[in-house]
């Protein structure tokens, strides 16, 4: 895709280049204000239940005092291992980045180990920095540093990301954009003076496709605002009347121009490409 | 193969790999083997058919439908392979130990830059009285000297003891991630960090000297100095080592020079936070006992040998550099 879209291609061994989509630090910071969320109601829920159980084993003044020891080391646990532990051994993604649909990889599309969990995840102490309010007991993020080099970097890598050469990527899983419904049903009307098998180059396939899958994504007035150029052009090129929608007309042409592929290779004279039975 | 057919042909098969990239396997819940197998012909299917749909010039909307579902599966086939038994054991016996070794001139630079603070500080004190109040606060030096002038004189309960372990640990190693995360910045942060705690540890004994109670204090931090001090040396070390990969890039670029010292970055942090964890261990149960100060001295120089012995000498007989993971070789 074009250099300004946030994807990375990834050279799979299959001899094939995809595209990864690149989690930004809008989409990150979110998913990290999650864990703190969660991280700080696993903490409270902890003490409220050592709470409860010193109390009633307040005659022995040694497990008061281990309750204290527990907290601590929680504290600890959470502040440090939380991150370490869930990328590592849930593949790359903390309850967090699973609800956003976040995941670290390697920067070569691989699932990231304990090394790399350990170095992205303690190098956060600097990507962290300037805390706000210094001096007091918790120290308070701003996440400035972090959010500066990833703001100008390709991959959006932190310094954690740069020293264990990690990324994030989004991997939210996407409906299948087939068939695609057409609603109102396209009447034979409406086909009326439009090609059997309307030529059409490769952008102008494109720019169709994009249109009509981004169909319920724009208002209607919107949609006719946008379609009336290039429905202009292409009634003029198959000298065809321009309805009142030229939206619905973008929308019947590109239907028209599948139905005709499929025509093409269904039809009893239609030329079948080699491939199609299907990859070995 | 136009557009048309394969969408009609193909997507059966993409909505299998779907399922099975969601965790769905055929039967119930879990990913049994047969799905695994399924997963790798589907994978490999859908690889080929992206393939062809990018150079038949099938739209970018179900390009990216493929290529997320690539992406997906491409996760689940190459899978991170899961943690060897005995890696952690393998990484402290070994990999840390012989990281420690490869960079021992950096090592070096790292105690002194530790230790050269440590002892000015040391002396300051006992020239100037101001300066402790001066570097520290007058509250902080109050507290010092209320904390360790009898510190050995109470012992520790069961309770006491274990939440001084635990303040111990989460104090130490976390003051040592952080030492060793600053070094990103070219190593500064690393040495700034580094020598401003050699210099307070210096002024607080400095002080307590000054004031006639060192001798309590030294018996006090003699049972896990040795621990504790190498290995907050060791968090620089670190930093520092990560930091002079960025600078000294050796003549690759500056992502390949890290690249490069990964592996003994990552070995030294975690083996100076295992140490961090034995030294917090001691300091909140041993250190503050009521043991004899002999007995204390006595064990002090017992682990001196061990840190000694433990760093030069572990991981010596399998000199082969381990590969790429913390896995263990296995034979």
């Amino acid at each position: 895709m074009a250099a300004l879209d946030t994807t990375t291609r990834i050279q799979a061994p299959e001899l094939l280049a995809f595209d990864f989509e690149l989690a930004g630090p809008w989409r990150r910071a979110w998913a990290y204000g999650l864990d703190l969320i969660l991280r700080g109601g696993a903490f409270a829920g902890a003490v409220i239940v050592l709470l409860t159980v010193t109390q009633w084993f307040s005659s022995y003044e040694d497990l008061v005092q281990t309750h204290e020891a527990f907290m601590l080391l929680l504290w600890f646990a959470l502040e440090w291992g939380y991150h370490v532990l869930f990328e590592w051994l849930w593949g790359g993604r903390t309850p967090g980045k699973k609800v956003l649909h976040l995941r670290v990889l390697k920067t070569g599309g691989y699932p990231i180990g304990l090394q790399e969990a350990v170095l992205r995840n303690l190098l956060r102490a600097a990507d962290l920095l300037p805390a706000l309010v210094p001096g007091s007991v918790f120290t308070v993020p701003s996440y400035l540093t972090g959010t500066l080099v990833s703001a100008v970097d390709p991959l959006f890598r932190r310094l954690g990301d740069h020293v264990a050469d990690t990324m994030v990527i989004c991997d939210r899983p996407r409906p299948l954009p087939w068939p695609r419904e057409v609603v109102p049903p396209i009447a034979a009307a409406e086909r009326l003076g439009l090609p059997q098998r309307p030529q059409l180059s490769l952008s102008e396939r494109q720019v169709l496709a994009a249109f009509c899958h981004r169909w319920h994504e724009i208002g209607e007035g919107r949609r006719d605002e946008i379609a009336l150029e290039f429905a202009t052009l292409l009634a003029d090129r198959w000298s065809c009347l321009l309805p009142a929608s030229p939206a619905r007309f973008l929308q019947v042409a590109y239907q028209q121009w599948l139905d005709g592929q499929s025509a093409l290779s269904n039809g009893p004279q239609g030329p079948r490409t080699a491939h199609s039975a299907g990859p070995p | 193969m136009n557009q048309a057919d394969l969408l009609s042909n193909r997507s059966k098969s993409w909505l299998e790999l779907q399922r099975l990239t969601n965790g769905q396997g055929r039967h119930g819940k879990g990913l049994t083997a047969q799905d695994y197998m399924e997963l790798g012909q589907l994978y490999r299917q859908a690889c080929a058919d992206a393939a062809r749909a990018r150079s038949a010039g099938v739209d970018e909307v179900t390009l990216a439908y493929l290529d997320t579902l690539l992406a997906r599966s491409h996760h689940l086939f190459y899978q991170a392979p899961p943690a060897a038994p005995g890696a952690f054991r393998h990484l402290l016996q070994v990999r840390f130990p012989q990281a420690v070794r490869a960079n021992a001139r950096l090592f070096a630079a790292a105690n002194l830059v530790f230790y050269g603070p440590f002892f000015f500080g040391l002396l300051v004190p006992l020239l100037l009285p101001g300066f402790a109040s001066a570097l520290l606060g007058a509250d902080q030096v109050e507290q010092f000297r209320d904390m360790y002038s009898k510190i050995n004189d109470e012992g520790r309960t069961l309770g006491s003891g274990s939440a001084a372990v635990s303040y111990y640990i989460q104090h130490n190693i976390t003051i040592a991630f952080e030492v060793f995360a600053c070094g990103i910045f070219a190593g500064l942060g690393s040495l700034f960090m580094l020598s401003y705690q050699g210099l307070v540890l210096g002024t607080v004994h400095g002080l307590l000297i000054a004031d006639g109670k060192g001798m309590n204090l030294l018996t006090f931090v003699c049972g896990h100095g040795p621990w504790e001090l190498t290995a907050i040396v060791l968090a620089g070390l670190g930093g520092m080592r990560m930091g002079l990969a960025w600078v000294d890039t050796q003549g690759r670029t500056r992502m390949g020079s890290l690249r490069a010292a990964r592996q003994d970055i990552a070995a030294i942090i975690l083996g100076a936070a295992a140490m961090l964890t034995i030294a917090a261990t001691l300091e909140g149960l041993w250190s503050p006992s009521q043991a004899p100060p002999w007995a204390k001295w006595l064990m002090s120089i017992v682990q001196i040998a061990c840190v000694i012995g433990y760093l030069a000498r572990s991981g010596l007989s399998r000199n082969l550099r381990s590969g790429l993971d913390v896995s263990p070789r296995r034979p």
